[in-house]
């Protein structure tokens, strides 16, 4: 060791020691300890200096010290200061990076000025540096459009300022809004301003800040002229993105990130170019068209920087005609037209503006205009008529969209965990904290009055974030998370022992499928939501418990936003808690019949009927409608909603009858109404259709549910979960009703919509993976079927685990299609897996082993293996009787497979009684058109054949010919095999009694057959 | 959030088979991505505390059994080293600072596990550097200060992971504290 590493440790321990010292004797006490060695005295001494100086390094809460780059820092200057050869006249604006004053200009010329002084405490000679870099392009500016910057210096404090062309205007939107300009001239002057920025960037000026404070309108020669200020400005700034900076910036400096384009937003150190400008113009057509922001600048202000990040890099903004239809109500906007003709306005948006602004609005930026010219070319376009460049996007275009919106959290699943725990409670915790600084205010000031207004809207503000939280949390699908989360894990596992032991290489799988089982055990989806649960939900309980004790209208809000997210992750028994709490709290503070307590009250009722019951649901469901009755009247849509609720919980109850006639009055009632309850209707449509089927009506069921599909299509549009639900739920209805092939459509684009929208995982999107394969089953097609098994498999098994039954059942149906497309042999293996399952976790005597054993030996008799499949069935047979009874339908299911291989064997005097039993007891079991009835009617056909006694063979295997068609499972070969032996009955009938004319019947089966659509892969084996 | 509860210990895994160094290894990954993922979306007034997040997460993952006393010493060994490098990969990827330059006066007001946006990446890389020549100078307290101020252990915690008595890890962490200021600080001069 180095002396002076000896030396230092040395010098440590004197100096805990000398800490643990009063202050008074402390340096006495040093002296000491050194000894005369003076080295050491002056390690000593530096390192209690360091201890005195840095008492909160790594200590001190680190909010505690943001202030020191609050921005407001005094400013010295003021009206009547000289800066430079500038006097300061009156200050006339503030924003920005600056302040900016009206100063008159002394030499060479005397003149009036615009002087902005940048308040930032930053590098100023940098600042003017990057300024002087700039200036030679600023000084090449010269438009009527744009105000010219003419100087830049440094106060005497130090800091930047910059001066230019004196431009007496107001912001565009607000001269737009007060002169009520019409949609022709707003867009003239847009376009103007177009032409300014054009100009700009060909001397190769980005402007990087505009917004409607930089855009004033001036008037020259009676005529308002657009003036763009602040070129170059930005750049000399050079308002970094970074987290912090942006925290500062739109806390302080810019005040809403409102008009910053994506890629200004998203911090990823990507040059910005001419292209966020054209952004900003489209966030500035979009304020001039509609009143309003892209984004709510509320929202934006309000938002943590994730949030705010996925706002303008993910988040499509409505479209300006949307816009206007949608805020048509809210008044106290500045929108334009909205105080003459909004409803004209807003068709006049609709189109060619529309695409105009979404097509600047590009969140990539190589699909906006490429210059402002463009972009002012196609505005013209648009008022000659002509068809403009931008157009509406292609169902191609719309897909990648979904697809660049969801890639975050589909790629990044774990993650996104991670990602929300910024969520709930910090936002909660953030609120408060403001809360209480504006407390502190409040008192200082003792203006009781202000604090209880500003209370208020911090009360609602505190909801709106609560609500928006909740959103997020809702639309959070745990399976997927769980699964990312245990896929991170595997792959961060294999790379570690990678890198531990670079020359194992072969052991290195081993162990990672040690390590993978063992994480198998583990429920992926359950980690989720328990993860979710705890660092998200339960603090953000805790937090509501302790922070707004003293408003419990606040906390009656976010505990029904808590109950809402918890709900959504299928977490009911935790949301009851709360629903209960936020109901009772606000009927106790605001009264039973008030709008929020009924709120409450119907989320109650729903979360009652998502923990499945129905008879709670139903009261709280009638005593919503009830309040609702007399406190809107019969006819108003929250009254209606409740109607709807009720009904269903009575069709749940099998109370169809009762549920019917609220049906009805619901629909007629939703129909009748004005405004948009698409949402509502398609709601009583699916419950009504429900009730019709039950109520044995489907020609009327089919009527009602179609309107609701259709109605889904034209409100929800192709991206949205309810379309789904609506086309999941006349699939249903379809399947029930056996109309198969009309459901296979349906169903495919059910799957494909789940896909897209929820992942893989979701289990919605499992679920849908399964109706379509078994639906194909169900066809007889197994061949389409068996790659949806495939996937079906491997999602069950990553999501429950290998043991759990809706995998065993992904095994045995994969199995199953193997069988029937031939690959017997296969689909054994895989049988016997799930047997051998089964027989562990259920033991043999259970009823879904008995099951697998039956499939094992089908498949054992598809492959020819006569004697094993007999051992089994007659095994399986012993088993059903003893532990199921006689009667069950595995006895004569083992029974089918018995008569089957005496089939196989020849000996069908000993296979007739089985077959004709198992015949008997499947149509009564089942129905005449189920696969195993069909195709045991054949069979049973078959042995009467080769018995001779062809009467009864023909009435069995016309009758199997008859339900084949409809049949549910059968695939087209057995049906074909069915014909086959049609005709070899009527040859050998014909054979045995020449006369009877049954040749002609053999020709006539004999056409059917020819003519039979022959499938491509040939079963090898009888089943 | 909570202090990490130490009486649930993790585990899951066998010391044998798959061994427990490479569940280190995998929640050492796991841990730096979802720590950085955390820190880069923090709001600059909401002080972070990645690891005792991160804790409980895997607390869970491997709650079903114990994991023997070397081997959470060396959890936490790695949770604080996973959190020193991301804070420095997040300020360097950042691109705002060139190593050794640059920086002015060093004012660190830094919480117990560091709230990136409220901290220079500047004060970042040159914490780091100062901590790296601790750790060639006095390796003891520089695991002090990886377990106490990266992955935000308490004095107690940090003494029962190291097998030390408190009065020392306090005695090396006052140490720690004072000289990496004053490293930093000098560091300032040279420039």
């Amino acid at each position: 060791m180095s002396s002076e590493a000896n030396r230092l440790l040395r010098a440590k321990d004197i100096f805990a020691d000398a800490i643990e010292q009063s202050r008074d004797v402390r340096a006495d006490f040093v002296k000491t300890a050194c000894a005369g060695d003076e080295a050491l005295l002056a390690t000593v001494a530096a390192l209690l200096e360091s201890h005195a100086a840095a008492s909160r390094f790594m200590h001190a809460p680190s909010f505690e010290g943001a202030d020191a780059t609050d921005p407001r820092g005094a400013m010295s200057e003021g009206p009547g200061a000289m800066i430079g050869r500038y006097k300061l006249l009156e200050q006339i604006g503030e924003g920005g990076f600056g302040i900016v004053f009206m100063a008159e200009q002394t030499e060479p010329v005397v003149r009036r000025v615009a002087l902005k002084i940048i308040k930032l405490g930053m590098d100023t000679r940098q600042v003017i540096a990057r300024f002087e870099a700039e200036r030679q392009a600023l000084a090449m500016m010269d438009h009527p459009n744009i105000a010219r910057v003419l100087d830049a210096g440094a106060t005497d404090a130090g800091r930047p300022f910059f001066v230019m062309e004196l431009v007496r205007g107001e912001p565009i939107t607000e001269y737009c809004q007060r002169h009520r300009l019409d949609l022709r001239e707003r867009l003239a002057l847009f376009t103007q301003v177009c032409h300014a920025v054009q100009h700009a960037h060909q001397k190769g000026i980005i402007h990087r800040d505009l917004k409607p404070s930089n855009v004033l309108v001036t008037i020259i020669d009676g005529r308002p002229v657009p003036k763009v200020i602040d070129f170059g400005i930005a750049k000399a700034v050079e308002q970094r993105l970074t987290d912090k900076t942006l925290f500062t910036a739109h806390r302080h400096l810019i005040g809403t990130p409102q008009y910053m384009s994506p890629e200004q937003a998203a911090l990823s150190g990507v040059d910005v170019d001419t292209r966020s400008d054209i952004y900003s113009l489209g966030v500035l057509l979009y304020e001039l068209l509609t009143g309003t922001t892209p984004f709510d600048p509320e929202l934006l202000r309000r938002a943590a920087l994730a949030e705010l990040q996925r706002l303008l890099c993910e988040q499509e903004p409505e479209k300006p005609s949307t816009r206007l239809s949608t805020s048509k109500r809210s008044a106290a906007q500045t929108g334009p037209e909205r105080a003459s003709e909004p409803a004209r306005f807003s068709a006049m948006v609709r189109g060619d503006l529309d695409w105009i602004v979404m097509r600047c609005l590009e969140k990539d930026r190589g699909r906006r205009y490429e210059t402002a010219n463009g972009l002012a070319m196609d505005i013209k376009r648009h008022l000659q008529g002509e068809p403009v460049e931008a157009a509406p996007p292609s169902r191609l275009y719309l897909a990648r969209k979904f697809i660049r919106r969801n890639r975050g959290p589909v790629t990044t699943g774990a993650l996104v965990a991670a990602a929300l725990l910024a969520g709930l409670a910090g936002t909660t915790i953030f609120a408060i904290r403001e809360q209480a600084a504006h407390a502190d205010a409040e008192q200082r000031r003792r203006e009781a009055e202000l604090a209880t207004s500003l209370a208020e809207q911090r009360r609602i503000e505190t909801e709106q974030v609560a609500e928006f939280q909740a959103g997020m949390l809702s639309s959070l699908v745990a399976p997927r998370v769980g699964v990312r989360l245990i896929e991170d894990l595997q792959e961060r596992h294999r790379a570690a022992l990678g890198r531990r032991s670079p020359e194992a290489g072969r052991s290195i799988e081993g162990e990672s499928e040690a390590f993978s089982r063992q994480l198998a055990i583990i429920n992926s989806t359950d980690l989720a939501v328990a993860l979710i649960d705890e660092t998200i939900l339960r603090p953000s309980i805790a937090a509501i418990e302790s922070r707004f004790a003293e408003q419990p209208l606040v906390r009656a809000t976010l505990r029904q936003s808590l109950a809402r997210v918890y709900s959504s992750l299928g977490l009911y028994e935790a949301a009851v808690p709360l629903q209960e709490q936020a109901l009772e709290a606000r009927r106790e503070l605001l009264g039973p019949d008030h709008p929020d307590s009924l709120l409450s009250l119907y989320s109650a009722a729903v979360l009652e009927k998502n923990r499945r019951r129905a008879a709670e649901a139903e009261v709280l469901a009638r005593e919503t409608l009830e309040r609702r009755r007399r406190v809107s009247g019969e006819s108003e849509i929250h009254t209606l909603r409740a109607m709807t609720l009720l009904a269903n919980m009575l069709e749940v109850q099998g109370r169809t009858d009762d549920a019917e006639p609220l049906c009805v009055a619901a629909v007629e009632g939703l129909r009748a109404l004005d405004g948009d309850h698409e949402g509502a209707l398609i709601e009583a449509l699916s419950v009504w259709g429900g009730v019709l089927l039950d109520l044995d009506r489907p020609t009327e069921a089919d009527a009602v549910l179609r309107e609701m599909v259709g109605r889904s299509r034209a409100h929800f549009g192709s991206d949205h979960p309810d379309l789904i639900v609506s086309l999941n739920s006349y699939g249903d209805f379809l399947f029930r009703q056996e109309r198969l092939a009309e459901d296979l459509p349906n169903t495919r684009e059910v799957l494909e919509l789940a896909r897209r929208i929820w992942g893989n995982y979701h289990p919605n999107t499992v679920a849908s993976v399964w109706n379509l394969a078994f639906l194909l089953t169900m066809m007889g097609r197994p061949a389409e079927a068996e790659p949806h098994y495939r996937e079906l498999l491997e999602l069950r098994r990553r999501v429950f685990g290998d043991d759990h039954y809706d995998t065993l059942e992904a095994m045995r149906y994969l199995a199953l299609s193997w069988i029937d497309m031939g690959r017997a042999e296969q689909g054994e293996a895989l049988l016997r897996d799930v047997l051998e399952r089964c027989e562990r976790t259920r033991g043999r005597e259970n009823e879904y082993t008995i099951t697998i054993a039956l499939n094992v030996a089908s498949s054992l008799l598809a492959q020819q293996r006569f004697d094993d499949a007999m051992h089994l069935a007659t095994e399986a047979a012993a088993t059903a009787r003893r532990a199921l009874g006689e009667s069950h339908l595995h006895c004569f299911r083992a029974m089918d497979i018995q008569g089957r291989i005496l089939i196989a064997k020849g000996r069908f005097q000993e296979a007739e009684p089985l077959l004709r039993e198992a015949v008997a007891a499947f149509v009564e079991q089942m129905a005449e058109n189920r696969s195993g009835t069909v195709k045991a009617r054949t069979n049973l056909g078959r042995v009467y054949i080769n018995l001779s006694r062809f009467a009864e063979a023909e009435a069995q295997l016309l009758r199997a010919d008859q339900y084949f068609p409809t049949s549910l499972g059968a695939t087209p070969d057995e049906h074909r095999r069915c014909i086959e032996a049609i005709v070899s009955l009527y040859d050998a009938w014909h054979a045995t009694e020449p006369l009877a004319g049954h040749d002609s019947s053999a020709a006539r089966w004999r056409e059917r057959l020819a003519a039979f659509d022959i499938p491509i892969e040939l079963p090898n084996g009888d089943r | 959030m909570s202090e990490p509860d130490l009486s649930r210990t993790p585990k899951g895994i066998d010391a044998g088979e798959a061994g427990a160094s490479s569940l280190i290894d995998a929640v050492y990954g796991q841990l730096c991505r979802i720590a950085q993922w955390r820190m880069a979306e923090e709001r600059r007034d909401h002080t972070l505390q990645a690891t005792a997040l991160v804790h409980e997460v895997y607390l869970r993952l491997f709650k079903d059994g114990d994991l023997a006393e070397r081997d959470r010493a060396q959890f936490f060994a790695a949770a604080g080293e996973a959190m020193r490098r991301i804070l420095i990969e997040h300020a360097r990827r950042r691109g705002r600072v060139k190593r050794g330059g640059g920086s002015k006066r060093v004012d660190l007001q830094l919480a117990d596990v560091a709230d990136l946006s409220a901290v220079g990446d500047e004060e970042i890389v040159a914490l780091d550097e100062a901590f790296r020549r601790l750790e060639s100078v006095d390796a003891r307290a520089a695991s002090v200060v990886s377990l106490r101020f990266y992955a935000g252990l308490t004095i107690e915690q940090t003494a029962e992971a190291l097998g030390l008595s408190e009065r020392t890890v306090k005695r090396d962490w006052e140490f720690a504290r004072s000289w990496l200021y004053s490293e930093m600080t000098r560091d300032d001069e040279r420039d």
